[in-house]
C-alpha cells in the first residue's frame, strides 16, 4: 500500500539491511521517507520502537534492494533497537548541523554499532538539515575530518528540500556493494563457503530460521 | 516515516470554534449548548489575570472552589469588552443527549474563546436571565467541584417529547432531525443510558463502583466523561462527601511539585535545558500536529509541565517517548468541562487533573517504561501466546514470513494503539479500558491488540514480510467508527474470558 514507489520489490538480486541511527529529533524518519517516498512530514511524530520501510535501486548495474530500519532516538529505546543492528550490512549515524549536542552525540552511536553490530559494517555519517546553514553549530569541516579519522562516509543532506538525500543513501549502499563484493572474492579464494575468520556472514534476507529459533530470548 | 494518519484534524480545525469538539471526538459540544448545561457562572473569573508563576498559588487555589459553583444569579461581565456588546436573545433548543429543557438566555455578552488570544484570561461569560429559566428549578449543586455538570436538573422528565420539542426559533438547529421516530428513540436511549450515569454519580453518598463500571464498559456519555474517568481511575474518591476535599489537596500537590523545579517551562528554545527537559520539548511539538489544539503555546507548556513532573517523579523510568500521547486524551476530555471559564487558573486544574490521572493510568503499566520496558516485552509475548490459540494460520504466516511480533507490536503496547487510531476512537476506548478491573491497559489491552490484529487477518495472509510491516506500520484504520471500536472491544472481552483463567497459555 505505501509502498507504491518500490514497484520491482521482487525484482533485486542484493537485500542490504541497514539502520538509521541518531538522537531524537534530528529527522531520521524524515529522511527515510525523502528517500523511500520522496515525502517530508511536517507532522511527523517520534518513532517508537522500529519502523520500516524500503527501495530498490540500480548499483553498477545491479538491483540492490535496500531494507532500511529506522529507529528511536532515545536512549529508552537503545535495548530493544539495538536487536536491530544485527545482520546489518550499513548504518546511517544521523545528526543536526544545528545542534551541537546531537552531533557530539556521535561517538556515543559508534560505540553502540561497534558494541551490537556486525565488524565490518558500513557507516555513513550524515549531517541533516543542511538547509538551516544560517543556523549551524556544526562546521562541515570538522564533521568531514571526523568521519575520515573514523573511516567513515560522510554527507550533509536535506530531508526538507531533499538535498543530497539520494546521494547519501546511494554513497552507502555502492559502498556496501563494493565491500560485500570484494568479501565474496575473498571468501571464494579461499576456496570455501564459510566465511573467513573476523567476517561475519552477511545477512541477505530476514533469516526466518534463525530468528524463530530465538523467539524466546533477546526480546525477539 | 511520517504517520500518514489524518488523525480527526477536522474536528478541531474549526478556527471559529462554534464546536469545541468534533462529533466523534467525545460527541460535539456547542458553545452555546456547553454553557447551558453547566448553568455556568464565572463568578470570580473577572477578577484578576494570573501570571504564569505560581507564586500565588494559595489565592489561586482558594479560588478552585466555590467560585465555579453554580450559582445562579450572579455574573459579573465587566469586564474585556470594549464597547457595547450587541445584545441578542438566544433560544438554545436541546439537541443534547441529556438535558431536554428548553431555555432562553439573553446574552449580554459572550465572549467567544478565541484560540489565538494568547493570553488565557479569556472568559467567556453569560448573562443570564434568572427567570426565563425558572422552570429549571435551580439548586446550587451539592457538589461545588467544578468538574461536575449541573447535575441538580431532575433526571426524570427526560423522555424526549416531541411537541414540545418542536423548534418555534429559527435559531434553532436542525429541525428535520426530530422528524423521525428513529431519532426520537435514539435521543430517548441515549437520555435514559444518560440518567442511569447521573443516578450512579450523584444519587447515594457513595458512588456504586460496580455498578458505574459495569455501566461506563459500554460507553460514557460525552459531558460525564470526565467526573467518570476520574471516579473509574480512583483519582477522584467514591466518597462524594471527600471529593472536592481531594481535589482540591491534588491541586495544590500537583502546584507544589511544579514550584519546586527550577525548569522555565516557557522555555522553547531548542537547547539550554536538561536532557530530560530536552526529550520532552521537542516530543510535546510533534504531539498530535494535525489537531489544532495541541498547537497552542498554552496548550504545549502544559504538556511539558506536566511531563516533566512526572518524569522526575518517577525516575526508574522517566519520560519515555509515547508518554507524551497518553496525556492527551485526558488533557482534551477535561478541557471540555472547563473550555467555558478557559483562564490560567482553570489551566492548571486542567494541568493538574490530567497529571494525576496520567500517574494512576501508568502505575499499571510502569514495567513498560522502565530500563529494556519488559512490560512491553511481556505483552509481546503475550500477544504471540493469544493468537497461537485464536489464530493458528496467522501465527504461521507471520512466522513464515519472518515477521516478529515486536517488529509490528510494540509500538502497540507502548502508545497504547495512539498512533493507530484516531483519539477520538481512543477516548471509546478508554472508557471501556477504565471499567475493566483490574484496569485495562495492561493486560485486556492485549487482548484489544489481538482483536485489533485479526481484523487484518486475511489481508496480511496475502502479504510478504515487506508488506506485511509496511500494512502494520499504517494500518487502514482511518475510516473506523466507534461501532469498530465496540466489536473490536466485545471480541477482546470475549477472548479474554476464554483465556483469562487459563493461565497458562499466556506463558
Amino acid at each position: 500500500m505505501a509502498d507504491n514507489t518500490d514497484d520491482y520489490s521482487y525484482d533485486y538480486e542484493y537485500l542490504y539491511k541497514i539502520v538509521l541511527i541518531g538522537d531524537s529529533g534530528v529527522g531520521k524518519s524524515n529522511l527515510l521517507s525523502r528517500f523511500t517516498r520522496d515525502e517530508f512530514n511536517l507532522e511527523s511524530r517520534s518513532t517508537i520502537g522500529v519502523e520500516f520501510a524500503t527501495r530498490t535501486l540500480e548499483i553498477d548495474g545491479k538491483r540492490v534492494k535496500a531494507q532500511i530500519w529506522d529507529t528511536a532516538g532515545q536512549e529508552r529505546y537503545r535495548a530493544i533497537t539495538s536487536a536491530y543492528y544485527r545482520g546489518a550490512v550499513g548504518a546511517l549515524i544521523v545528526y543536526d548541523i544545528a545542534k551541537t549536542e546531537t552531533y557530539e552525540s556521535v561517538s556515543r552511536w559508534l560505540k553502540e554499532l561497534k558494541e551490537h553490530a556486525d565488524a565490518n559494517i558500513v557507516i555513513e555519517l550524515v549531517g541533516n538539515k543542511s538547509d538551516l546553514d544560517h543556523l549551524r553549530a556544526v562546521p562541515t569541516e570538522e564533521a568531514r575530518n571526523f568521519a575520515n579519522e573514523n573511516n567513515l562516509l560522510f554527507t550533509e543532506a536535506s530531508a526538507l528540500s531533499s538535498d543530497n538525500v539520494d546521494l547519501s543513501f546511494h554513497q552507502l549502499l555502492k559502498n556496501i556493494y563494493e565491500m560485500i563484493s570484494k568479501h565474496q572474492l575473498d571468501t571464494n579464494d579461499g576456496g570455501s563457503n564459510k566465511p573467513t575468520t573476523g567476517g561475519p556472514t552477511i545477512s541477505l534476507t530476514p533469516a526466518p530460521q534463525e530468528k524463530r529459533s530465538k523467539n524466546n530470548s533477546n526480546c525477539c | 516515516m511520517g504517520k500518514k494518519k489524518q488523525e480527526m484534524s477536522q474536528v478541531y480545525n474549526n478556527s471559529n470554534n462554534e464546536f469545541i469538539f468534533g462529533e466523534n471526538g467525545g460527541k460535539g459540544k456547542h458553545l452555546s449548548s456547553f454553557l447551558k448545561n453547566l448553568s455556568l457562572t464565572g463568578t470570580s473569573s473577572t477578577s484578576s489575570v494570573h501570571s504564569a508563576n505560581t507564586d500565588n498559588i494559595h489565592e489561586i487555589n482558594s479560588n478552585i472552589y466555590g467560585t465555579l459553583g453554580y450559582s445562579s444569579s450572579k455574573v459579573s461581565s465587566n469586564q474585556s469588552n470594549s464597547g457595547p456588546p450587541p445584545k441578542r436573545s438566544v433560544s438554545y433548543k436541546d439537541l443534547d443527549d441529556d438535558w431536554d429543557a428548553d431555555i432562553d438566555v439573553s446574552t449580554d455578552s459572550v465572549v467567544r474563546r478565541s484560540p489565538d488570544n494568547r493570553n488565557l484570561s479569556r472568559v467567556t461569560k453569560v448573562e443570564s436571565n434568572t427567570s426565563s429559566r425558572s422552570s429549571f428549578n435551580l439548586q446550587p449543586s451539592p457538589m461545588l467541584d467544578s468538574l461536575y455538570p449541573d447535575l441538580t436538573l431532575p433526571a426524570t422528565n427526560s423522555s424526549v417529547n416531541l411537541n414540545s420539542q418542536k423548534p418555534t426559533n429559527e435559531e434553532s438547529l436542525d429541525v428535520e432531525d426530530y422528524r423521525t421516530t428513529m431519532e426520537i428513540n435514539r435521543l430517548n436511549q441515549i437520555s435514559s443510558r444518560n440518567n442511569k450515569f447521573r443516578n450512579i454519580l450523584i444519587s447515594d453518598s457513595i458512588v456504586n463502583l460496580q455498578d458505574l463500571r459495569k455501566l461506563a464498559w459500554n460507553g460514557i456519555p460525552s459531558e460525564l466523561r470526565a467526573l467518570t474517568w476520574q471516579i473509574l481511575l480512583g483519582y477522584l474518591p467514591t466518597n462524594r462527601a471527600r471529593q472536592a476535599s481531594t481535589l482540591k489537596r491534588k491541586r495544590q500537590e500537583y502546584l507544589e511539585g511544579l514550584n519546586a523545579s527550577t525548569i522555565d517551562f516557557e522555555d522553547t528554545a531548542p537547547s539550554n535545558s536538561s536532557s530530560l527537559y530536552h526529550q520532552i520539548k521537542i516530543d510535546v511539538r510533534r504531539t498530535n500536529q494535525s489537531i489544532k489544539l495541541y498547537g497552542y503555546p498554552e496548550t504545549q507548556q502544559s504538556l511539558r509541565k506536566l511531563l516533566y513532573l512526572w518524569a522526575v517523579r518517577h525516575p526508574a523510568s522517566g519520560y519515555v517517548q509515547g508518554i507524551n500521547d497518553l496525556c492527551t486524551p485526558f488533557f482534551q476530555i477535561f478541557l471540555l468541562n472547563y473550555i467555558w471559564q478557559l483562564q490560567q487558573r482553570v489551566l492548571s486544574i486542567l494541568e493538574a487533573d490530567t497529571y494525576w490521572c496520567l500517574s494512576r493510568l501508568l502505575e499499571n503499566i510502569t514495567d513498560n517504561y522502565i530500563h529494556e520496558q519488559p512490560g512491553i516485552i511481556r505483552q509481546v509475548g503475550d500477544l504471540r501466546n493469544l493468537i497461537s490459540k485464536i489464530d493458528l494460520e496467522l501465527l504461521n504466516h507471520l512466522d513464515h514470513e519472518g515477521v516478529e511480533f515486536l517488529q509490528f507490536s510494540f509500538r502497540w503496547m507502548n502508545c497504547l494503539l495512539m498512533r493507530e487510531l484516531s483519539i477520538s476512537l481512543i477516548v471509546r476506548m478508554w472508557d471501556t479500558y477504565l471499567s475493566e478491573t483490574p484496569l485495562g491497559f495492561n493486560n485486556f489491552h492485549v487482548y484489544v491488540c489481538a482483536a485489533f490484529l485479526i481484523k487484518f487477518s486475511n489481508d496480511l495472509k496475502e502479504k510478504d514480510f515487506q508488506e506485511i510491516l509496511l500494512f502494520l506500520q499504517n494500518p487502514p484504520t482511518g475510516h473506523w467508527k466507534e461501532k469498530d471500536i465496540e466489536l473490536m472491544l466485545s471480541e477482546a472481552f470475549i477472548w479474554q474470558s476464554l483465556y483469562k483463567n487459563a493461565s497458562a497459555h499466556l506463558r
